[in-house]
């Protein structure tokens, strides 16, 4: 549909590789062998703002097709992390690489298709409505006259979409059941199909005509991650994508961005409930003082001592009587 | 949506091109529409149009559609709905450049004909203006990135030096170059001692930044919500908020060395066309700038009839405000009673 000859993903999902910070050399790839590139490569980034260093010697390479977690406490350096993967912020060491480029110098024409980033929150001082800020996600050259689906089986798309998130939230499960891949294939919205397809694809459609500041910041969230879908990047960036969000829509989202990364795209969010991570994410990064604790399966978590000494919080680990994964119940160290 | 636009634009042309014929039939000597638009007129009466009428409600036209195009520019740039033409200092060392050139052709050189001087006014105030903002521009900068909030502040700041450097100026001058400058800065439309070159060069600056500015509206609808939710959807906002600046400074630079200050224009028109027609730029760009010419030409044309009764010919710059200024309050009220975001 859209030819990327230079920074084309690979569309098979790579199983999630675990190993903690898995060494690799900065070189980006020969010409075809991008199924091998990582799809975000960090190799011995920093960054300080004035009288603080925020991210110290990280290094991580993030396989095309994984959903990431970015966790941590706050003032870890989460959201800087997610600023220098994108290209917003320029690091002062090291180097990022999306898709085997800087993220910086990919020309605008293409980053908004190769990466997209969510930032923790964005103020519109202008009453934009919530239709047209979806309609920003969708670069100006997809809109040429036939490179752009208008679906007409858009009510049936939408209804679709929205029983799968409210399927989701309805079993009030933390792990909602994958669906097969034919079905994910099918509740997938498709590559850049209109704006209203992605709202209702998060049960936001009676938002489309209401004024973007107006509507409630839990709203405002599912706005902007119904404009990231529109987008429809390779690599998507998310600043807590689902703070302010309730419950249901929380793991709808969850829901949609496992079926993105299973698709071939790339997810990294910054998180702060944990459970969600374990039970959606096939990578987690644990985030400390500006450097990386842990990277690797979310597995590897709930046993080992680290999200104790980093959340300075008692866990308790219980298995789900349902799916039996682990569960983590934290609670305040008893004071000594 | 597209229609809307062009019914919109087409509507509001039409109501340009009709106050403009009233605009040149209309005053102490009033002439017809149909003479005038068939060229039946008396050699006095030609000379009256073309030379004055014509002349003068082109300029309106073309000032209030720069500043209200300039306005909704920076109004986006530095994402804040009070911002108007001249917050960011473009506007002060228009003036300074300005009073400088008066106060020196004034008290060295007051044999030159009132022609030169208004040329060199007009001038002055532009190369000064644009020393001016490409100064404060260069000290917005931090790490390679135009940092708003303080071109935004130093913009306030650098304005009160301004007057306070134009406060000491006028006390140098006496007389009826006092009067001149006060009404310069007042903003006033007088045209009979500038050229006709002048004039075509606001309209044709107007074109053009108007050209600019709508085809890049995309990426100023992303930069006027956020510069990190810009980058993060494939626009990098350095690129956009600099042809933002550029282009709206060239125009309140023209649009301030020919008219001065006319108050008002650049802040509301902005504001009451997003009512209209929502927050897309490229629909706010080209409809403002046709409001903005609109509205100056009337309040103008108000000016020039209320003269005789007054006995005084009002500065446009303060007939805007004293008209826009009760009309922008109760738009506003009007918009908080319905529970709209302004």
């Amino acid at each position: 549909m859209i030819s990327r000859p230079r920074f084309s993903a690979s569309s098979t999902s790579s199983p999630p590789v675990g190993g903690p910070l898995s060494a690799s050399s900065a070189s980006s790839p020969p010409p075809g062998s991008s199924v091998t590139a990582p799809a975000v490569l960090c190799a011995g980034l920093g960054y300080s703002f004035p009288g603080h260093r925020a991210i110290v010697e990280v290094s991580l390479e993030i396989p095309a097709g994984a959903f990431v977690a970015v966790v941590g406490p706050n003032g870890a350096g989460k959201s800087t992390l997610m600023k220098l993967c994108c290209g917003f912020l320029a690091p002062e060491a090291g180097v990022v690489e999306v898709h085997g480029a800087p993220p910086a110098r990919i020309p605008d024409s293409e980053r908004g298709s190769v990466l997209g980033y969510l930032p923790q929150s964005v103020v519109s001082h202008f009453p934009f409505t919530c239709r047209e800020i979806v309609e920003m996600g969708r670069p100006a050259r997809r809109a040429a006259p036939g490179g752009y689906e208008m679906s007409t089986d858009q009510s049936v798309q939408g209804s679709v979409a929205g029983a799968a998130w409210r399927g989701a939230g309805a079993t009030g499960a933390l792990a909602a059941a994958p669906p097969t891949a034919p079905e994910a294939k099918r509740l997938l919205p498709r590559r850049g199909t209109y704006p209203t397809d992605q709202l209702s694809a998060l049960g936001v459609a009676h938002l489309a005509s209401r004024p973007f500041p107006q509507v409630s910041l839990g709203e405002q969230r599912l706005v902007l991650i119904a404009k990231m879908l529109a987008q429809d990047p390779d690599v998507l960036l998310l600043d807590e994508p689902n703070g302010a969000l309730d419950l249901a829509h929380s793991l709808a989202v969850m829901s949609l961005l496992s079926q993105r990364a299973r698709s071939g795209r790339t997810v990294v969010a910054v998180l702060h409930d944990l459970n969600l991570a374990l039970a959606h994410c096939s990578h987690v990064a644990l985030m400390q003082c500006g450097s990386i604790k842990y990277f690797g399966p979310p597995s590897g978590l709930p046993d080992s001592r680290l999200l104790e000494q980093v959340y300075c919080v008692d866990f308790a680990t219980v298995s789900h009587p349902r799916t039996g994964s682990p569960v983590l119940i934290p609670s305040l160290k008893p004071p000594e | 949506m597209r229609l809307r636009l062009t019914t919109i634009c087409l509507a509001l042309a039409a109501a340009c091109a009709l106050a403009l014929l009233a605009y040149v039939c209309l005053g102490a000597s009033v002439l017809g529409p149909v003479d005038v638009l068939l060229g039946r007129l008396s050699r006095e009466e030609s000379l009256l149009v073309t030379g004055f009428r014509l002349k003068r409600g082109l300029l309106a036209l073309s000032v209030g559609g720069a500043l209200a195009l300039s306005g909704a520019a920076f109004q986006a740039l530095l994402r804040n709905p009070l911002a108007d033409p001249f917050v960011v200092g473009v506007s002060g060392g228009a003036a300074i450049g300005g009073t400088l050139v008066m106060v020196f052709f004034a008290s060295l050189l007051p044999f030159l004909s009132p022609f030169v001087s208004s040329v060199a006014v007009f001038a002055g105030a532009f190369v000064a203006a644009v020393l001016f903002a490409a100064l404060l521009y260069k000290m917005s900068m931090a790490r390679g990135v135009l940092v708003t909030n303080s071109l935004l502040l130093m913009g306030v700041v650098f304005n009160f030096f301004a007057s306070a450097v134009v406060l000491f100026l006028k006390t140098i001058l006496q007389g009826t170059k006092l009067q001149e400058i006060l009404f310069w800065l007042m903003g006033s439309l007088a045209v009979e001692t500038l050229p006709d070159g002048v004039i075509l060069l606001a309209l044709l600056s107007l074109a053009g930044g108007l050209f600019v500015l709508t085809a890049v509206g995309r990426r100023v609808n992303l930069v006027s919500v956020s510069e990190e939710f810009s980058h993060g959807t494939g626009v990098s906002p350095e690129r956009t908020k600099r042809v933002l600046f550029l282009t709206a400074s060239a125009l309140v630079a023209i649009a301030v060395s020919v008219s001065g200050f006319v108050g008002f224009v650049g802040l509301i028109v902005p504001h009451a066309v997003r009512l209209a027609v929502g927050s897309d730029h490229r629909q706010l760009f080209p409809v403002s700038t046709l409001a903005g010419g609109l509205f100056l030409l009337l309040a103008d044309l108000a000016s020039r009839l209320s003269g005789p009764f007054l006995g005084t010919s009002l500065p446009v710059g303060a007939l805007t405000a004293f008209v826009g200024g009760p009309i922008f309050i109760a738009m506003l009220a009007r918009a908080q009673r319905r529970g709209e975001t302004v």
